[in-house]
């Protein structure tokens, strides 16, 4: 185990938690609002200074559990635990969270160095231990010396900032982050989010993220929980969640994909023969034959080259060369159900252009197949 | 809204105000009501009839409606001009003049209403106006007249035509203008045909409510009408107070009040049936 | 040629402006002039400023009852819809009430119904059933007419209040009701002020109610004032209304100052 402070261990933590490294857990937790169930029997174990992000889109129910784990709402059963304590009957001010929110949620009628001090106030510390943490925690997010300034003057980083310092001041046993970059723009959005890794590293935090920006999930988390509807679709490391996705939602919600849709035609040995539109492609895998199945590849696994024994290849004519700097998109012709794209690094080859004919090909070792319910 | 939400059984709070107003508002008015429609436990409109079968009473209810009618006509045709004005004006302009209309709102209806009995005397501002511009030979009669009292209505309800109108055309884009005049409508045909459908809603809004206040006026009717002008809010307290027929003055009391709702009810029925044709 | 017809449309319109405010305005002004008139019919103080209408004040005994009484009712009044008003409006924007619109347009119903008709109606249940003295029926019918005004105007700012502030209270260490008092009511400071005094204005000027519920003992302001506007036609109550006026201008000013202009105008800053 890398020393804590050294850089391997800024590097990400690959561990899933046992049973004694476990840190918060919810278990059989469900939650419904005005009649409709927005978590059903919801579990999932946290390990002790994990980072761990919650994924999916709007309405799966990410917010709804992070609530849950802070006590501003009890679940209809279930329970949670952190650091072994049950809390699931404890209200929020007597639980030791720290939290983020997307709007920062920072009081206007308090200096910036009140906001931060609100916690320790709350607590009852004394005054003079107080002006240490605070002012501690200020340079910390290198905000040293605006404690006087009003929260109203500061930039949305900074406002970002202050909002983390507040939440850490009070030392909490685990700290949650609901979109806390989502309105900040785009650069500063990705120097925060490296930022805040680090402060939260240094001080041994245990985070669970919120999002439902992939890219902002692979970048911050040890794991990721994908999310949709209220269960969860895939738990893993960012590499597992992207290389392998498990189901056809996250393959959609996180990252690009080259798609084809075909029909089992032979499997044998662990090797799949699938028919789609644009070819024979092979896979490895055990899915029955007749099944109907999505095929997928990511596209930066695609090239430019004929097919081989190794290989699956398609042939279509270039629809799209997109450039955006250090990548170029090329999206071909493809069926109506399928999409057939592929990412370069750096610019595109002369002849890859809008109506060229091009062929393509990918290593049967990086082919997904999903298999496709018949509804 | 549903990612923010909590447990908390905030609603329960909004209970109290509710709980009062049941108990002191609606109760009160509607024993007022059900006091007037129930003789003998039988639901009746005896009361009503009665009242309005003699001939005084019955000038006395046209009296009311004829002046609060006429007090709401001419606000409309003096206020729709000024609040279509208010839409040119700069940011700080509008705001003056906001603060101009609703400063008045804020002083006391007593002290306006008496300003107004200065004005219109015979050795008043208004007088002295007229006589100095020729308009007149002589001082004319204002005060205690039908002319000086709606005059006198109009200055102090404007402000209540004028605010919805100007709200309701400030909803209006004005690229729907400019549109209307690239599509080749004319000025009168864009008015007729956007703006006035879009104010409507404000223009009935402000209709109503200088309507409804003027049909229940007591202390302008009293100042600037005097004492021979009978209306339904002198009756009321007429009857309660000096002649103590309480019964009397419940009837006329309940008839206000289905004049004053027919009123809203009419106009805010006139208002959503536009927006949805 | 259309720039100059613009122009002066423009002008024309100005004008108009200007003419219908000062219609609007001018009942004020004159009554304010005509206090410091140097004879005792109404005339404009064109030839000297008298003060002696003021120094009247002092003798009219029954004038100061009546502003006391209307002050204490206006304070108590106030202070009783603030406090149900703003729960209410608390309530209303955060609880999950079957028609939030429908109870809002309920609790606005008695501002549209003529004074008169509640006058009436609070009298023929309060008074004349001998439940209630005049005191207690007026301060209770005053709340009726100055909750809505609290109502609306706390609903409108905590349509602009953050409660994730709340959150983020109640995980730093408060309870909930605790946080909505450390972070709701400081940053809701203005619209309480705002509140109060249209409510305390309201109240101050509403002579329906107690026309009807008051008695010879109890006579608030407005009463008073139409009194002595039958009995004594000389310009010590235009020195009354003027006051009144100073008084109102006064609080809004106050008003303005802590909340600033645009606000108290109902616009947002």
């Amino acid at each position: 185990m890398p020393e804590l402070g050294s850089p391997a261990a800024a590097t990400r933590r690959d561990d899933t938690p046992t049973s004694h490294n476990t840190y918060v857990e919810l278990v059989d937790v469900s939650k419904g609002f005005g009649g409709t169930a927005v978590l059903r029997a919801f579990s999932l174990a946290i390990a002790r200074r994990e980072f761990i992000t919650l994924l999916g889109p709007s309405g799966c129910g990410k917010t709804t559990l992070l609530r849950l784990i802070a006590g501003l709402i009890r679940p209809d059963s279930g329970t949670i635990r952190v650091g072994g304590r049950d809390l699931t009957a404890l209200p929020a001010h007597r639980r030791n969270v720290g939290i983020v929110f997307q709007s920062y949620a920072l009081f206007p009628h308090l200096s910036v160095w009140e906001n931060v001090a609100f916690g320790l106030r709350a607590r009852r510390v004394e005054r003079a231990h107080i002006a240490r943490e605070v002012d501690g925690a200020l340079d910390m997010v290198r905000l040293g010396g605006l404690g006087d300034r009003a929260v109203r003057s500061l930039s949305g980083g900074q406002q970002q900032r202050v909002s983390l310092a507040r939440a850490i001041v009070t030392k909490p046993a685990v700290m949650l982050l609901d979109e806390p970059f989502s309105a900040l723009d785009r650069k500063l959005r990705e120097s925060m989010q490296i930022e805040t890794r680090e402060l939260l590293r240094r001080i041994d935090a245990t985070a669970i993220f919120v999002t439902h920006d992939q890219e902002e999930a692979l970048i911050m988390s040890d794991r990721v929980v994908v999310m949709k509807d209220g269960h969860v679709e895939q738990i893993g490391s960012p590499q597992a969640v992207y290389r392998k996705p498990a189901t056809p939602f996250v393959l959609g919600f996180v990252g690009q994909s080259l798609r084809l849709a075909g029909q089992v035609e032979a499997a044998e040995h662990g090797l799949m023969t699938i028919a789609t539109a644009h070819g024979v492609v092979r896979a490895s895998g055990t899915v029955a034959r007749g099944t109907r199945v999505l095929v997928a590849v990511r596209p930066e696994c695609v090239e430019f080259a004929s097919a081989s024994s190794e290989h699956n290849g398609a042939t279509a004519v270039v629809r799209d060369v997109v450039f955006v700097g250090s990548k170029t998109h090329v999206l071909l012709e493809a069926g109506r159900d399928d999409a057939l794209a592929a990412e370069l690094g750096g610019p595109s080859p002369p002849s890859i252009t809008p109506g060229a004919l091009a062929t393509i090909r990918w290593r049967i070792a990086d082919t997904l197949v999903f298999p496709l319910t018949a509804s | 809204m549903r990612s923010n939400a909590d447990d908390a059984p905030y609603g329960v709070l909004a209970v109290p105000a509710l709980a009062y107003l049941l108990l002191v508002f609606v109760v009160p008015v509607a024993l007022l009501v059900v006091g007037s429609i129930v003789v003998d436990q039988r639901l009746t409109l005896a009361n009503f009839t009665a009242y309005l079968g003699d001939s005084h009473n019955l000038r006395t209810v046209e009296a009311t409606l004829r002046y609060a009618f006429l007090s709401a006509a001419f606000c409309l045709v003096l206020g729709y001009p000024f609040a279509r004005l208010m839409l040119g004006l700069t940011q700080r302009a509008e705001l003056l003049v906001f603060a101009a209309l609703l400063l008045p709102m804020s002083l006391s209806l007593i002290v306006r209403a008496f300003g107004w009995t200065i004005l219109l005397g015979r050795d008043g501002p208004l007088n002295h106006l007229l006589l100095g511009l020729h308009v007149v030979d002589r001082p004319i009669r204002l005060l205690f007249t039908e002319t000086g009292l709606v005059l006198g209505t109009i200055s102090i309800k404007l402000p209540l035509m004028i605010l919805p109108i100007f709200l309701a055309l400030k909803t209006i884009p004005s690229e729907l203008h400019d549109a209307g005049a690239a599509l080749g409508a004319g000025p009168l045909y864009r008015f007729a045909r956007i703006e006035l459908p879009l104010a409507l809603p404000g223009i009935l809004a402000g209709f109503a409510l200088v309507f409804a206040q003027a049909a229940a006026a007591y202390v302008l009717p009293t100042l600037l009408g005097g004492a021979r002008m009978q209306i339904m809010s002198n009756a009321i307290v007429d009857s309660f107070l000096i002649l103590q027929q309480g019964a009397v003055g419940s009837t006329i009391t309940v008839l206000l009040l289905a004049i004053v709702t027919a009123v809203l009810v009419l106009t805010s029925a006139l208002a959503s049936r536009r927006v949805h044709a | 040629m259309r720039a100059l017809a613009e122009r002066a449309a423009g002008i024309a319109g100005g004008i108009y402006l200007v003419l219908l405010a000062a219609f609007m305005l001018w009942p004020v002004a004159i009554v304010t002039l005509v206090s410091f008139s140097p004879t005792p019919v109404f005339d404009v103080p064109t030839e000297g400023a008298s003060l002696q209408w003021y120094r009247k004040l002092a003798d009219l005994d029954e004038l100061w009852p009546a502003v006391r009484l209307s002050a204490e009712v206006g304070a108590i009044a106030s202070v009783g819809a603030l406090m149900l008003g703003s729960l209410c409006a608390l309530g209303l924007r955060r609880g999950r009430l079957y028609c939030p619109a429908c109870i809002l347009a309920f609790l606005m119903s008695p501002l549209m119904l003529p004074g008169i008709v509640l006058g009436v109606a609070m009298l023929i249940t309060f008074r004349a059933t001998g439940f209630l003295d005049a005191y207690t029926s007026l301060v209770l019918a005053h709340i009726v007419i100055t909750v809505p005004y609290v109502v609306r105007v706390l609903y409108a700012a905590l349509g602009l209040f953050d409660f994730t502030m709340i959150d983020a209270a109640r995980t730093l260490g408060y309870s909930h009701p605790v946080a909505l008092w450390k972070v709701l009511v400081p940053n809701l400071l203005p619209s309480f002020v705002t509140a109060g005094m249209f409510a305390f204005l309201m109240s101050v000027d509403n002579y329906a109610l107690a026309l009807f519920l008051g008695d010879v003992r109890t006579v608030t302001l407005p009463i008073e004032l139409l009194k002595l506007l039958d009995r004594a036609a000389d310009p010590t109550v235009a020195a009354i209304a003027t006051l009144m006026v100073a008084f109102t201008a006064a609080l809004l000013v106050v008003g303005e100052r802590l909340i600033g202009a645009a606000r108290l105008v109902g616009r947002s800053a």
